[in-house]
């Protein structure tokens, strides 16, 4: 008996020196005993010195249940105040949440994702809500269920496993690389890394926990921290080729040689943001594609017979430019586009498109993310919505009977487009795209040549450019 | 050895805290008390979304403001929080919908607010309820699937208006 109140003893005060050298706060420090209790269960933990962030989640059911009971026990999720922080944030969405309290020290967000019995609880010194979130842009604040816009940027609190994965010997993994991840380049390109290098260093832990010595535990962490760097090396390129795009685009990833289309983060009204958010998330069953006016032009090039040479494609003018420049800074125009392919793509895109729907078109307070209801057409077989905003048009229609869905999205506008594709020269001579060339009527995005006159020659083009699921059906 | 016993027994009580005092609720208006109680209704069909005031601040204060923007802060500097809820399916809508019987009834008195706007459009209805420096907007949307709630803690009636004027959506 004596033996086993000392050890236990021994143990609590040894649990609690090592939490005490980096939380101060007792009621803090006492939850994140709890957590770490071993009655429950195998759970990752990880955390970052130099950041000060320590993080801990569950890996099966019974820690799952073992740290909901203890959140529970707080009442964390329904508290405006825990361990004298202040609720910030809190976001729920088909079982699964996600929690910001912000004190003056330390920050603390829990992500529960029920229905795959991931529970994450992070506390950071500093700042939770700067870690989770990039604010800035000019625009709608909205909230809207479980992903908040603030100024038309996806906050979406997004602290999940790939932020967390930390397994001891938890030197190993360094929180920050992955979060760092999240936060800089698009998703799609964060889970390919991420399957790419997390391997690599997944295999390196297995060898490291049954390391036989200093020396050979050395160099698994050696080797596990050139990888990081090659890691967080390509995720810095990557950032960089970002960066510097003007309009949307593809990029490659350099380990993998995959492909991604990239949309430029500097965007006026962080309308490529938005459309980020909502194109290039949930894309199975769905296809998508980025044009720029100068793609679109290159396609009339290989495609056109008359006239198909000397296009000047290297530019616009400098008039040009100074509208864009002033009209979208920093991107030319560009056509978006995103179609549902099977059936279950047509039901993911919907669900994300569903609020553009209850729009009725009725008055000017029909406005969904800042876009005005220009027009909406209901019929037995679709639902045809337009869509506009100073410099954007969306055209969105859903075919239920087809199980299709589908969005256009025109970024600069119809006369930026249209002036774009005009100031394209051909062998010098200006003005070969002509009146009204971009059509939109009825699901339809119609780009059209007009005549053109070189050296005295009128060429009648005859090429459209045409898109939409309409023509398909007809 | 019984006194050896109390004192580590003591010694790990205190380690481990078990005497901290409960948390203090901050006191709530009657209003502020039901959506409070509204965010505890389980449904994987109801989503919910909470900032709080210091989070809605950080996004204005980041912001190049303009003069409108400027006048959107004095608007903020009362503000207390902003919650909304969102249904997205039958089951979750039926729940709500019985949570919200006071003020789907549009009674011009209801939790301590005054009704101040209601439309019925189509199956469907708009209220909007302000008192005590808040304002709460309802919809449903009359589709047996949709309902939504709006409720900004610390938001006046008139800013809740001139926020619209100013092109920030709260619904």
């Amino acid at each position: 008996m004596k033996k086993i109140l000392f050890t236990l003893t021994i143990l609590l005060l040894a649990t609690g020196s090592l939490i005490a050298q980096e939380i101060t706060n007792p009621e803090l420090k006492k939850f994140i005993e709890e957590l770490r209790a071993p009655g429950n269960g195998p759970r990752n933990e990880s955390k970052n010195k130099e950041k000060g962030i320590y993080a801990i989640n569950s890996v099966d059911e019974k820690s799952y249940k073992a740290l909901s009971a203890i959140i529970e026990k707080y009442d964390i999720y329904f508290a405006e105040e825990i361990f004298g922080m202040e609720l910030m944030f809190c976001t729920r969405e088909s079982g699964s949440q996600a929690i910001i309290f912000q004190g003056d020290t330390y920050g603390l967000a829990i992500a529960d994702y029920a229905h795959s019995q991931s529970l994450t609880v992070t506390i950071v010194k500093g700042s939770a809500v700067n870690l989770y979130f990039e604010i800035g842009e000019t625009g709608d604040v909205e909230i809207h269920s479980h992903e908040v816009y603030f100024n038309n940027r996806d906050g979406d609190v997004y602290i999940g496993e790939s932020c967390i994965t930390g397994e001891r010997p938890a030197e190993l993994i360094d929180i920050s690389e992955a979060e760092s991840i999240e936060r800089r380049i698009p998703g799609d390109i964060t889970l390919e890394l991420f399957d790419y290098y997390m391997p690599m260093i997944q295999e390196l832990k297995e060898k490291a926990q049954s390391a036989t010595s200093k020396e050979e535990l050395k160099k698994l962490k050696t080797r596990a921290d050139s990888i990081r760097k090659a890691w967080q090396d390509e995720i810095a390129l990557i950032d960089y080729w970002i960066d510097q795009r003007v309009a949307p685009g593809e990029v490659k990833i350099p380990s993998t040689g995959k492909e991604f289309i990239v949309i430029p983060q500097n965007a006026r009204s962080g309308i490529y943001e938005w459309i980020n958010s909502i194109c290039f998330c949930n894309t199975d069953g769905q296809t998508y594609n980025v044009l720029t006016a100068t793609e679109i032009a290159m396609l009339y090039t290989t495609k056109k017979k008359e006239p198909c040479i000397g296009w000047n494609v290297e530019g616009y003018s400098d008039g040009i430019k100074a509208r864009f420049a002033s009209e979208i800074p920093g991107n030319e125009p560009a056509y978006l586009y995103r179609r549902s392919t099977t059936a279950l793509g047509y039901e993911r895109m919907k669900n994300d498109l569903e609020q553009f729907f209850y729009l009725d078109g009725k008055d000017d307070s029909h406005r969904y993310k800042g876009f005005r209801l220009i027009e909406r057409v209901d019929t037995d077989d679709y639902c045809f919505l337009h869509l506009y905003d100073d410099c954007t048009n969306i055209l969105i229609y859903d075919f239920p009977g087809e199980k299709h869905c589908q969005m256009d999205i025109i970024v600069g506008g119809i006369e930026a487009f249209n002036d774009a594709l005009n100031d394209i020269s051909i062998n010098g001579e200006r003005g070969f795209v002509k009146g009204e060339n971009i059509i939109i009527s009825d699901g339809n995005i119609e780009l059209i040549e007009g005549e053109v006159e070189i050296n005295g020659v009128t060429y009648d083009s005859g090429v459209h450019f045409t898109t939409g699921y309409m023509n398909k059906l007809k | 050895m019984k006194r050896k016993l109390f004192i580590i027994l003591t010694l790990m009580f205190t380690v481990s805290g078990v005497w901290a005092a409960p948390p203090q609720q901050p006191q709530k208006s009657e209003v502020e008390w039901f959506v409070h109680n509204l965010a505890k209704i389980k449904s994987d069909e109801i989503s919910y979304a909470y900032i709080s005031a210091n989070m809605f601040k950080q996004l204005f204060v980041r912001i190049d403001l303009d003069e409108e923007g400027c006048e959107v802060l004095s608007f903020i500097k009362s503000l207390k929080s902003l919650r909304r809820f969102f249904t997205n399916g039958k089951q979750g809508y039926d729940v709500m919908k019985a949570a919200l019987q006071p003020l789907l009834q549009e009674k011009e008195e209801v939790l301590g607010m005054t009704l101040m706007a209601s439309n019925r459009d189509g199956g469907g209805m708009v209220a909007i309820y302000s008192g005590q420096g808040n304002t709460l907007v309802v919809t449903d949307y009359g589709n047996d699937t949709t309902i939504t709630v709006v409720f900004v803690a610390g938001l006046s009636y008139e800013s809740f208006l001139e926020f619209n004027d100013l092109g920030i959506d709260l619904y």
